[in-house]
Parts: structure tokens; C-alpha cells; sequence
């Protein structure tokens, strides 16, 4: 039995000039009680998709051809008015960001009653009653208190709930969840994909879990459709997806997402260019202009799925051979192995603590935001160094200690052993930071080149010619081409800008580079690009880095070293591969099992959300350890005496009572030893 | 709630203070001396300028003089008027209900005419009543008010004589100045609430209502408009001192008697201890309406009661 | 008051998590920047229009003879003569034509707004930019002033100004730009502190640029934009100010020609001779138009993805 059943759906969305086919001629069924995967990089068409199921499109979309039949009815054909009866009752979604999708006005408890009372003829007492249940169902504490709330009293994780209960509120057959974790921590990740599958098991419905995310899939998904320019290339049951992708695309996009395993010699295999442009779209295979393996063929003809929707199917002339291991490897650069010995330490930061003055209510009594709150760490000259964590950790704030852009309120940083303070905290020449989102770290108003140029003109580096040549040698060490510096910043696609962001860090040729979140505003395709380039710039330039991310597979490509952060604190440094494998604080096991990996197995494998609770407030941090709250080891102790940094084996080093791996000595240090 | 507005009242008072040094510096910033300036036209005598200067207090260091009329305040002492020696607490009492009536029609003008228009140009923009809207708000923006009062003035009382032209008796002769005062202001209301109107829309919860089952009705008037109007509401607050300002060429145009025309030929009189109790008792209610309007805001967007008293 | 806290908080951009955004520049098209392109972006014909027409006015404000030879103060006939083919907009209550009166009338409005605007332009920035960019006392004391200010509505910070330095032109144009003062700060302020913040200005203290040249080199061509687009739709509303005061009587000296004092004296003889006020209330009506037109245009050109904010809560009445 098939409880939803697309049929060739074709979605356009006029704009000035063109139109967009943003979904061209996609088919595929759901059973109830299924989840199926829709998965692809943004602007392939998988959030129009859902739209188009729920007839929620914008008002220059339609859907132009094709059929959505849910439960044998077709909901194309249906009038606005009984689609209205549709939504809420027989199909709910939920959006990725819970920031923005509830109403900023209204209590949380209007907003439930309101969903249930559009379909069912109840009291507004029965509603209420409903609306506590559902929000006793996501898991919400004390629903009845909460009712009565507005959503900015609430946590990311805790509105995704809400909005979760909004969508179950009637019993809805089909649940279409557009990227419901993207804007979520991933411990909060875990537990929101957890719920969703419960959920999903106890009332049978049908799940279309929309996502760009190969991890958050190959755990939560039966099926995965895998799409690409507005059309499913590969469709295929997880197990078998991820075991043997056939489609080319199936195959990269596996290739350039970093795993927890993953060979750190290995380079992340990268996909060139960007997805075409669907109001033009190329003819014949769209990936083809991108794909390694295209023939003549592929830019005359179009392929078509090779089987019905709900078998294994591709369309591809030149499927991937089955039966073959998953990850092919492009370049094997021989990456050399952080040089055995002590090497010789850069940066040394020693019991740094940075506090902010949260604005006063205007009776005097001022409250202190601790981000940071006694870190100390050392950075050795040629390695990468991770600070990984929540959001709210402090792992950002660190970093701009770390290159002068903030002040620490107590606390030292070394540079080679010169202690960096007041005006020479900054050190153009030495420490530069490449920051998370390239669009707002380069000047709109500036072309590339002059972007480029200033920091030659600021510290005065050599003539005019020698700047210029030094421009050249950067943009291309970067890989863009020379006309780029005669264009401005918002001319280029996001993965270029980062780019120029190094482009620009790299300039005053600095010994020591911090990353904040390099990556994470970029698709999986162009993150390995430039990951890798990373990489090979650090080889070719002998930079150390420090990588501040939330992403652990990343981290894992990158890092040398981690140290793992927690409102405010270090409580686990340590070489990353002895991290990953033996972590030995309880805060680094749950954040690694918590991150979706894209192996089914592995996550099937995996139990339920491994971290309960969200972050406590850095305003009022609990007392002894600060993990003690989500902590499943906590004991009377952890409440009282916080724990120090100690050494344990293998160069590693934790803050915990009881750790998960033997501590090696007695006596604790407070400083990291250089790995 | 009550914290929001003590802590509110809190930060309005340092204002309130600044509003009343500006008022008292008024005649101390008039050029040359000012115990002449205020004698202007009476070709006055030395010993006449002593004479004032001492009654005024105006020998006096500057501070003890703004002490003196910080006390004077605190007693509702604004000075005497120059022009008929009555107190000018008596006279502002006297002229500003008219003015708040004035003020008030216009307002209500404005929001009759304005949130609808606003209303259904944002929800179906492009229709004839957005292109309606765009009309008013072309126009209320473009024509001077006062022009438009002597235009309506020609047009209904001196050619159709269906409405007064001049007077303050009854609720006709409060039409066409009422009209002409609060026009441009439906013209900015039209264009303020349109625009949020069509940014509401863009936003996630309204595609959250509407995956819901919501209707376009209920989307439109339980939850886009319900935040469009936050903005609606502080602009209108922040626009009420200028209409207030706005009315003193109404009220010469239609011969009303009201606070702004007191000023104007204050102004024109030298009349400086009425300049300065209007100046004061304008921004004072100004403060005032802006404060109500906060609190306002703060009832319907809880999220603004948290920025304000933590 | 603290209209600016609203202000700030209402322009400061939700922070979001972390999150996979869609490279929004994927496929924008690589926009020229020749000066051609970059007015084409606001439409080449309306530039040219607009061009066309602000020139004209230019030609009425600095040589209203060019355009009407008379002599605006002198009789040229009957009195409250209709309009007529040799007195297009007919003749005054003195004889005096009142189309020669409109075109010279035009001189001290745009004059007092214009010049009020640039006042206002460079001290608002002023005070703007040393609010945005110190901190601790300097700041606060800035801050407090533009509250104050901008506790009193801009109509009657301009009649305050003319209490004080009495009527006329002069006064008009002081008037003008003190009442725009706390407009300009304000928006100055926020931008420099949204500004003050971005990454850009942050990656450009790491490569060691000392603050002056980073004002100049990133944080005031920034500004410039909002800068330009506040003023050119300001003037519009410098020009509704300057015609209430003049209106008032508080402008020109008599007999001398001016929109806002005609436009008075024509309301006495609204029942005898309605073209008297009628045509300079159309002149300052069209003024007001072409510079909301002209502040469009530039916001377009400037600021084609509509990132700047104008609004107008003082607009005066």
C-alpha cells in the first residue's frame, strides 16, 4: 500500500525574465510508516518538492505538470479550500528554522489550539487538553506551564519540539520535515531525529525527511532519493545507497563529505564546478558538465531512471559498477605525519577568561555573560589545532582572544614566547583569521584586488610591482582565476568568497592561521574543495592552524590536535586521533556518537540520543562541573569540586571525576602538554 | 509588566529634564541680550532692560536661573505671557484641548483612512485598492497639508458650502482641518503598514499557519497583521509630536484657536515665556504618548518587554 | 526617550546558528560596473527624465530670468486677472503675474532645503560617527543629546529655531538643518554600530589598519550609500519644513516672491481668485514628487538589493 504517490510533478517559478523549472519530473511513492529520504545540495529542488506537495508555493511557483496522490487522492486536482482541509489534518511540516517559524506574538498554547481547532470540532478546553498532550508527546517539560509561553522564551531545540507537536496535532498521515536539525546543535540534533522516528513508529505516519545532510539520512531514512538540478538521479534503499552508490553524483557527494574514519592522508575527493542554472538548464545529463565519467552521449541525451520509482534506480548512461568499495580515493598526498618528538610551540595560551557585561536592567544590578572561563592550550609550530563544541561554548570568543580582536579580562597569550597585550596583540604578520561567513568578511564596496591589496598597503610590504605579483601568486594559489580581482566580492559563489578569504589571510604570509567555522556556510560539494585546499596550503606554506568548529567530521580531516569545549571550559584536549577513538571525558563521548555519520550501520547501531538537555546558561554556569547537568556518570562530587585539567594517557588530557579512560598521573596541571 | 514600565519611565526621565534645559536655554540663546530682545520694538531705556533683568532674574548665574525655573515648573510656572500678562499655565490650559481634539480627528483620519488601505495593499498587492492606496500615499506625501486645507476649503466650503469654513463650533467644522492635517499621515500609514505587511508574508510562520490549514483570511488577520502592527503603532506614537506641531498651520488656515497658532504668533510677538512653555508642554505630552505607546507595544510583542528591564 | 534603542533593535539582523545557507551568488549574473551600468540599474530613461527635470529646476532656482524675464515684484496689470494667454497663471491681488511670481518663488525654498539638508548632512554624520565610534562618556553624551532632540518633533525644533534667530531666509535654512540634525544621527549611528561589528572591519584591524584609515577606507564608503539615499529623499521632505515656515510668515520679507508666502496670501482670496495659491501649491507638490523620485532613483542605483532602510518616523508635518 502506498500512502503518497508523486507522479512526474513538474514545479516552475516564474521570475522576471525566465522561468525556473525547480522541480522537473520527479516520481516516487511513500508507505505509511516509512521515512524516505530526499537529499541534494541547496537549489536542487528538494524544499519545492515538499512545497509542492503541500500546495504551499510561492506566489510566482505552480506546479505546471504531474500528480501528488495521498491516500488515492489526487491533491493537484483538489480546490484551494478542501486543500485547506488537507493541510495540518492529512499532511504537516516542519521547517528548518524554529527561530522563525512560529509566531513571535502569540503563546505557544494559541498556536497548538489554533491547528487542532481548524480540523476538529472541539471546545476550546478539548483543544487545550490536545494541545498539553502533544506537547507531552515531543517531550516538552511541564507542558501545561509552557502552554501559556511565547516562543522566545524558549531554546532552538525546545521550539523545534513545538513546532513538532504543532504538526502532530491532528494525526497528520504524512509528516514532510524540511531540514528539521540544520539550525540545531548536534547533540539537540540527536534528540530531535530520535523523537521524529518515535513518533513516526507510534502513529505510523509516512515521513519525508527533506535534507542536505548524508549523516542525518543514513540513520533515520528507509529509502533515499537523491536529487540533483531538479531531477532524482539515484533512488535506492539507504543500506544499498551507501554501500553502492550508481550514480556519479550518488558517488562524489558520498566522496566529499569527510567521515569519522576517513584516512586522514586521503584527500576529500571534491566535485568541480557549480549545479547549473535551472532557467537554462544544459541539455542532455545535467551532472554531466561536472562528472568525471561524462561521454558525448551525456551532453546530447537525457538518461532516465532506469527502474519504477520505488525500486533501486539511477539515470545514468554510465553507472558507477556494483559490488565496489564506496570511496574512491583522487590523490593520495603523502601527508606527513606530525613529526614524532616535542616540536616546537607557537602559541601558548595560558588561564584565559573573557567576560561580558550584559546591559544592567537599570536597577544597578549588572550580570556577567562567562564565555570563557580559564582555557589554556598550547599550539605547536605546523600543526591543526581544533577547538570543537556547542554553539554557546565559547570556541568562538577563544578565537578572537587568540588573534587580538578581543581583549582577554584575564589571562595570558604567548607568541614564541612574547606575551601579546595591549596594542601588540594584534600581529598582522603573524596570526590572521579567515572567518565563518566570507560574504561578510569582505568589504561589498571593494573589488577583490583592492581587498587584497590592503593589508600590503598597511604594513607597507615592498613597491607596487611586488604587491601586485604577490596578488597574482595568492589568487592563484587559491585557485581563482586573475580576472577575479577585477570584480567585486558579490560576484562570486559562496565557496570562491572563502577563497578570497584566505587569499586575503594569507597575504602578510602569517606563521599561524585561526578558522572560524570555515566551512560551515558552504554545500558538501564545495566544502571539500575547500577543505582541501586548506590543507594543501598549510602543506606547501608550513602554517599552523587553528580549525574552530562545531562540525566533528571536519575536525577529524583537519586536526592534529582537539580540544573539546563546554560553556566556557576545555574539558578534553588531546591528539585527535586518540580523541576520537578513545574519548575519555563524557561531554567528547556523547558529542561523538551524536553526530550522524553517513553509515547506516553505524547509526543504526547507535542508541538513542546519547546527551539529554541543552546547554545551561553561561550567565549562571551550575557549580563543581559544568557538564554535571546532561552528564550520565554525575555524582555528588561533580556538584561541589570541579575538576581540573589532568593528563591521562596518550598525551590526552581531561577535566573529569570519572573518566571514561584511566587518568596516567595524580597531579593535575592546568596547562595542555604540546602533543 | 511592571518592571517594563517603571524601567521605561526610568529612561524617559533624563529626557524629560533635557527637553526642559532646551526649553529654558531658548531665550538664553537669542542673540544679544535677552531682557532686550523680549522688549524688542519698545526701544527700551537702559534702566527699563535693568529693570526686566532683574525682575526676571536674569542677573543670576545660569544655573541658579534654571533652578529657579526648575521650581517655578514644579509649581506650574511658565512665566508670564508678555502680550496679556496672564500666567502662561492659563493660557496653554485654555488653547490645548482644541489642539487635542485637532490632533486627535486627524489621528483618527489617519488610521480610518491609512490601516485599511495599508491593509488590503499589502495583502493583494497590485489590485485596484493597492493602486487606490498608492494614489493617497502619493498624494499625502506630495501636497503640503496646508495647501490641501485651503483646496478643501475652496472646494466644500466656498464652493459646495456644505461644510464651515472657519470656527470651532461643532463636529463639522472640525472636518475639513482634521482631514487636511491627518492626510499625509494616511499616506504614511498606507505606506508603513503595506510594506510590513508584505514582509510579514515572507516570513516562516506565516508558511507555518498556512501548512496548518489556515486560510488566507485567518493568516492575514490572526497572524500578519497582528506583528505588522507593532511597527504601525511606535511609528504613529513617534508621528503624534508632529502632528501636534503640524496643527499650528490648520489652526491658522481654519481660525482655530488652538496651541499651535498661540505659538506661531508667539513666535512672530517675541513672545519668548510662551515659546517656551509651548516648546515644553509639546514635548512633555510628546514624551508622554511615546511612553503610553511603549507600553503598548510591549502588551502585544512580549518580546520587547524582556529588551528593555532584563 | 529612547527612540534609538527601538531603532537599533529593530535594525539589528537576527543572529542564527550556524547553519548550511545557500550561497545566495550562485547564479547572479556578473554585473558591469561601468558608470552606464550602474545607472541602467535605476532604468536609463527615467535617468534621463529625472536628469532633464532636475536640471530645469536648477536653470528656475539660479536664472529665473531665463525663463520669465519680469519682474516678479512689479504690477503688469488689472489685478486678480484669471489665467489668460498672456498671464498664463493669471495675476495677483496687486496685478502682479503670478507665474513670474512662481518661478522666482522657487529660489528661497530649494535654497533654505538644500542648503538645511547639507547642514544637516554634515553635523548628523558628525555627531552620528562620534556616537557610533567612541565609547563610555563621549558616546553617552551624544546619545543623550540626540534623545533629547529627538523628544522634540522636527517642526518644532525649526519653529524653536526661528523664536530664536528670527525670520527670514537665513533663518529658515538654520532651521532646516538643525530639525534634521537627529534624522541623519540617528541613522549614522545605527549603521556604525551595525557596521562597526562586521567581519570586514574586523579582518581589517587583524592586517593592522590604524581606525582613521579604516573609517576611510571601509566604514565611510559604506555609509556613503545609506548616506546619499537618506539625503536625497530628505530633501523632499527639507522642502515641506521650509514652505510650513515661509507659509507661517516666518520666511522672505514681502514683496519679495516665495511658494510658502503666496500660497498664504492666495488663501485670502480663495473665493475671488483660486489661481493664486493654486499654482505654487503645485509647484511645491511637484518638487516633493521629483525629489522622492530622485531619492528612489538613487536608492536603486546605490542600493539595488534594497539593504538600506528609510524610514520616517519624524517626518514633518
Amino acid at each position: 500500500m502506498t500512502l503518497l504517490e508523486v507522479r512526474d510533478l513538474r514545479t516552475q517559478l516564474r521570475r522576471r525574465r525566465d522561468v525556473v523549472t525547480a522541480v522537473d519530473g520527479i516520481s516516487f511513492d511513500i508507505a505509511p510508516g516509512e521515512t524516505v529520504g530526499l537529499v541534494g545540495e541547496s537549489g536542487c529542488g528538494k524544499t519545492m518538492t515538499g512545497s509542492s506537495i503541500m500546495r504551499l508555493l510561492p506566489p510566482n511557483g505552480r506546479i505546471a505538470s504531474g500528480s501528488v496522490r495521498l491516500a488515492e487522492r489526487d491533491l493537484t486536482g483538489l480546490t484551494e479550500r478542501d486543500m485547506r482541509q488537507v493541510r495540518g489534518r492529512d499532511v504537516a511540516m516542519v521547517f528548518q528554522d524554529p527561530m522563525t517559524s512560529l509566531n513571535p506574538t502569540m503563546t505557544i498554547g494559541r498556536q497548538i489550539i489554533e491547528a487542532v481547532r481548524l480540523h476538529r470540532d472541539v471546545s476550546k478546553q478539548e483543544a487545550r487538553a490536545r494541545a498539553i498532550e502533544v506537547l507531552g508527546l515531543v517531550g516538552m517539560p511541564q507542558p501545561e506551564q509552557r502552554l501559556d509561553g511565547h516562543p522566545h522564551q524558549l531554546s532552538g531545540g525546545m521550539r523545534q519540539r513545538v513546532m513538532i507537536a504543532l504538526a502532530l496535532a491532528c494525526e497528520p498521515k504524512l509528516l514532510i520535515a524540511d531540514e528539521p536539525t540544520t539550525a540545531l546543535d548536534v547533540t539537540i540534533q540527536a534528540q530531535i531525529l530520535e523523537l521524529l522516528r518515535e513518533l513516526r513508529d507510534r502513529l505510523s505516519m509516512g515521513v519525508l525527511l527533506i535534507t542536505h545532510d548524508l549523516g542525518v539520512i543514513a540513520g533515520h531514512a528507509d529509502r533515499i532519493l537523491v536529487m540533483y538540478a531538479g531531477r532524482i538521479v539515484e533512488s535506492a534503499p539507504t543500506r544499498d545507497l551507501f554501500a553502492n552508490p550508481r550514480h556519479p553524483y550518488t558517488e562524489a557527494l558520498l566522496g566529499a563529505i569527510p567521515r569519522m574514519h576517513t584516512d586522514r592522508k586521503d584527500e576529500l575527493r571534491a566535485i568541480p564546478g557549480l549545479p547549473p542554472d535551472l532557467a537554462d538548464p544544459p541539455v542532455g545529463c545535467r551532472f554531466a558538465p561536472r562528472c568525471t565519467f561524462a561521454s558525448a552521449r551525456c551532453g546530447t541525451e537525457d538518461p532516465a531512471l532506469t527502474a519504477t520509482p520505488r525500486d533501486r534506480a539511477f539515470a545514468c548512461f554510465h553507472p558507477r559498477p556494483a559490488q565496489r568499495p564506496v570511496l574512491t580515493i583522487v590523490s593520495r598526498e603523502a601527508a606527513a605525519e606530525a613529526a614524532a618528538g616535542p616540536a616546537e610551540i607557537l602559541l601558548e595560551a595560558s588561564d584565559l577568561h573573557k567576560e561580558y557585561a550584559l546591559p544592567g536592567s537599570g536597577w544597578g544590578r549588572g550580570r556577567t555573560l562567562k564565555a570563557v572561563s580559564g582555557v589554556s592550550l598550547t599550539v605547536a609550530a605546523g600543526e591543526t589545532f581544533a577547538l570543537v563544541g556547542e554553539s554557546g561554548c565559547g570556541k568562538s570568543t577563544t578565537g578572537r582572544l587568540l588573534v587580538g580582536l578581543d581583549e582577554p579580562t584575564a589571562g595570558t597569550i604567548t607568541l614564541d614566547g612574547e606575551r601579546l597585550v595591549g596594542r601588540r596583540r594584534v600581529r598582522p604578520r603573524d596570526i590572521q583569521l579567515v572567518f565563518q561567513d566570507p560574504s561578510a568578511s569582505l568589504d561589498p564596496r571593494m573589488k577583490v584586488g583592492a581587498s587584497l591589496m590592503e593589508p600590503l598597503a598597511v604594513q607597507r610590504v615592498g613597491d607596487r610591482r611586488a604587491r601586485e605579483a604577490r596578488i597574482a601568486e595568492m589568487i592563484d594559489q587559491v585557485g581563482l582565476p586573475k580576472n577575479a580581482l577585477e570584480r567585486y566580492p558579490h560576484e562570486f559563489s559562496g565557496g570562491q568568497r572563502q577563497r578570497i578569504g584566505l587569499a586575503r589571510a594569507l597575504m602578510l604570509g602569517p606563521r599561524l592561521v585561526v578558522a572560524d567555522e570555515p566551512v560551515s556556510a558552504l554545500d558538501v560539494s564545495v566544502q571539500s574543495q575547500v577543505l582541501n585546499l586548506m590543507r594543501s596550503l598549510q602543506r606547501s606554506m608550513g602554517l599552523t592552524y587553528v580549525v574552530i568548529s562545531h562540525d566533528l567530521s571536519v575536525v577529524r580531516y583537519l586536526a592534529d590536535r582537539i580540544g573539546v569545549m563546554y560553556l566556557g571550559k576545555l574539558v578534553e584536549v588531546g591528539p585527535a586521533s586518540r580523541v576520537y577513538e578513545r574519548p575519555a571525558h563524557p561531554y567528547t563521548a556523547g558529542l561523538l556518537e551524536a553526530i550522524p555519520e553517513p553509515d547506516p550501520d553505524a547509526e543504526r547501531a547507535k542508541k538513542a540520543a546519547p546527551l539529554g538537555g541543552e546547554l545551561p546558561s553561561a550567565i549562571d554556569p551550575p557549580s563543581g562541573c559544568r557538564f554535571r547537568t546532561r552528564c550520565p556518570l554525575a555524582q555528588e562530587i561533580c556538584a561541589i569540586e570541579e575538576p581540573p585539567l589532568r593528563p591521562i594517557a596518550g598525551g590526552q588530557s581531561t577535566a573529569c571525576h570519572f573518566p571514561l579512560q584511566e587518568p596516567c598521573a595524580a597531579e593535575a596541571v592546568t596547562g595542555a602538554s604540546a602533543g | 509588566m511592571i518592571r517594563f514600565i517603571a524601567g521605561r519611565l526610568l529612561v524617559t526621565l533624563p529626557v524629560l529634564l533635557g527637553v526642559t534645559l532646551v526649553a529654558f536655554l531658548i531665550i538664553h540663546l537669542i542673540p544679544g541680550n535677552p531682557a532686550q530682545a523680549m522688549l524688542f520694538g519698545a526701544n527700551p531705556t537702559p534702566a527699563q532692560i535693568h529693570d526686566l533683568e532683574v525682575r526676571l532674574g536674569l542677573d543670576q548665574p545660569l544655573y541658579v536661573q534654571y533652578l529657579r525655573y526648575m521650581g517655578g515648573l514644579l509649581h506650574g510656572d511658565l512665566g508670564t505671557s508678555f502680550v496679556t500678562q496672564r500666567p502662561v499655565i492659563n493660557e496653554i490650559v485654555d488653547r490645548a484641548p482644541d489642539t487635542f481634539v485637532l490632533s486627535g480627528a486627524a489621528m483618527l483620519v489617519a488610521i480610518v483612512v491609512g490601516i485599511p488601505l495599508g491593509i488590503v495593499g499589502g495583502a493583494r498587492p497590485g489590485s485596484v485598492w493597492d493602486r487606490i492606496g498608492r494614489v493617497v500615499s502619493v498624494s499625502g506625501v506630495a501636497i503640503p497639508y496646508f495647501w490641501l486645507g485651503l483646496v478643501f476649503l475652496l472646494i466644500f466650503a466656498v464652493r459646495l458650502k456644505v461644510l464651515p469654513a472657519i470656527g470651532t463650533q461643532g463636529f463639522s467644522s472640525l472636518i475639513l482641518p482634521a482631514l487636511a492635517l491627518g492626510w499625509g499621515y494616511a499616506a504614511i500609514l498606507t505606506r508603513l503598514v503595506r510594506s510590513r505587511l508584505i514582509e510579514e508574508y515572507h516570513d516562516d510562520y506565516i508558511k507555518t499557519a498556512r501548512a496548518k490549514g489556515a486560510g488566507p483570511a485567518r493568516v492575514l488577520l490572526i497572524h500578519a497583521l497582528r506583528n505588522a502592527i507593532i511597527p504601525t503603532v511606535t511609528m504613529l506614537g513617534l508621528q503624534i509630536g508632529n502632528i501636534l506641531t503640524g496643527a499650528a498651520a490648520i489652526e491658522v488656515i481654519f481660525g482655530r484657536p488652538g496651541l499651535g497658532s498661540f505659538l506661531v504668533n508667539a513666535i512672530a510677538a517675541k513672545n519668548i515665556p510662551v515659546v517656551q512653555g509651548a516648546v515644553l508642554f509639546i514635548g512633555i505630552v510628546y514624551l508622554l504618548i511615546n511612553l503610553a505607546v511603549d507600553v503598548t507595544v510591549g502588551v502585544i510583542d512580549p518580546r520587547t518587554r524582556k529588551r528593555v528591564a532584563l | 526617550m529612547t527612540s534609538i534603542d527601538r531603532q537599533d533593535a529593530e535594525t539589528v539582523p537576527a543572529a542564527g546558528p550556524a547553519m548550511v545557507a545557500a550561497p545566495a551568488a550562485r547564479t547572479r549574473r556578473r554585473r558591469g560596473s561601468s558608470l552606464g551600468a550602474v545607472f541602467a540599474r535605476g532604468g536609463l530613461v527615467q535617468g534621463a527624465v529625472l536628469a532633464a527635470l532636475v536640471l530645469f529646476l536648477l536653470v528656475v532656482v539660479v536664472f529665473p530670468a531665463w525663463i520669465t524675464p519680469g519682474d516678479p515684484t512689479a504690477s503688469v496689470g488689472g489685478a486678480l486677472l484669471g489665467p489668460s494667454p498672456t498671464h498664463l497663471f493669471g495675476t495677483d491681488s496687486l496685478g502682479r503675474d503670478v507665474l513670474t511670481r512662481t518661478v522666482w518663488g522657487a529660489n528661497p525654498i530649494l535654497f533654505a532645503s538644500v542648503t538645511g539638508i547639507l547642514i544637516s548632512t554634515v553635523i548628523g554624520v558628525s555627531l552620528g560617527l562620534l556616537g557610533g565610534m567612541t565609547n563610555g562618556f563621549v558616546s553617552g553624551l551624544v546619545m543623550r543629546i540626540l534623545d533629547v532632540m529627538l523628544a522634540l518633533p522636527a517642526l518644532l525644533i525649526a519653529l524653536m529655531v526661528v523664536a530664536i534667530v528670527g525670520t527670514g531666509v537665513t533663518s529658515i535654512v538654520i532651521a532646516v538643518g538643525v530639525a534634521y540634525i537627529p534624522a541623519f544621527a540617528r541613522v549614522v549611528y545605527s549603521s556604525v554600530k551595525r557596521l562597526r561589528t562586521a567581519d570586514y572591519i574586523a579582518a581589517a584591524r587583524l592586517f593592522g589598519s590604524s581606525r582613521p584609515r579604516t573609517v576611510a577606507r571601509h566604514l565611510l564608503p559604506n555609509l556613503a550609500t545609506e548616506i546619499a539615499v537618506v539625503a536625497s529623499s530628505a530633501v523632499g521632505w527639507a522642502v515641506l519644513t521650509a514652505t510650513t515656515l515661509s507659509f507661517l510668515g516666518f520666511g522672505v520679507s514681502l514683496p519679495a516672491p516665495d511658494w510658502g508666502v503666496d500660497l498664504s496670501a492666495g488663501g485670502q482670496f480663495l473665493e475671488t481668485a483660486w489661481w493664486i495659491s493654486t499654482f505654487p501649491g503645485l509647484a511645491i507638490t511637484a518638487t516633493i514628487l521629483l525629489s522622492n523620485y530622485l531619492g528612489d532613483y538613487v536608492s536603486s542605483i546605490l542600493d539595488p538589493r534594497h539593504t538600506i532602510r528609510v524610514r520616517q518616523p519624524w517626518l514633518p508635518a
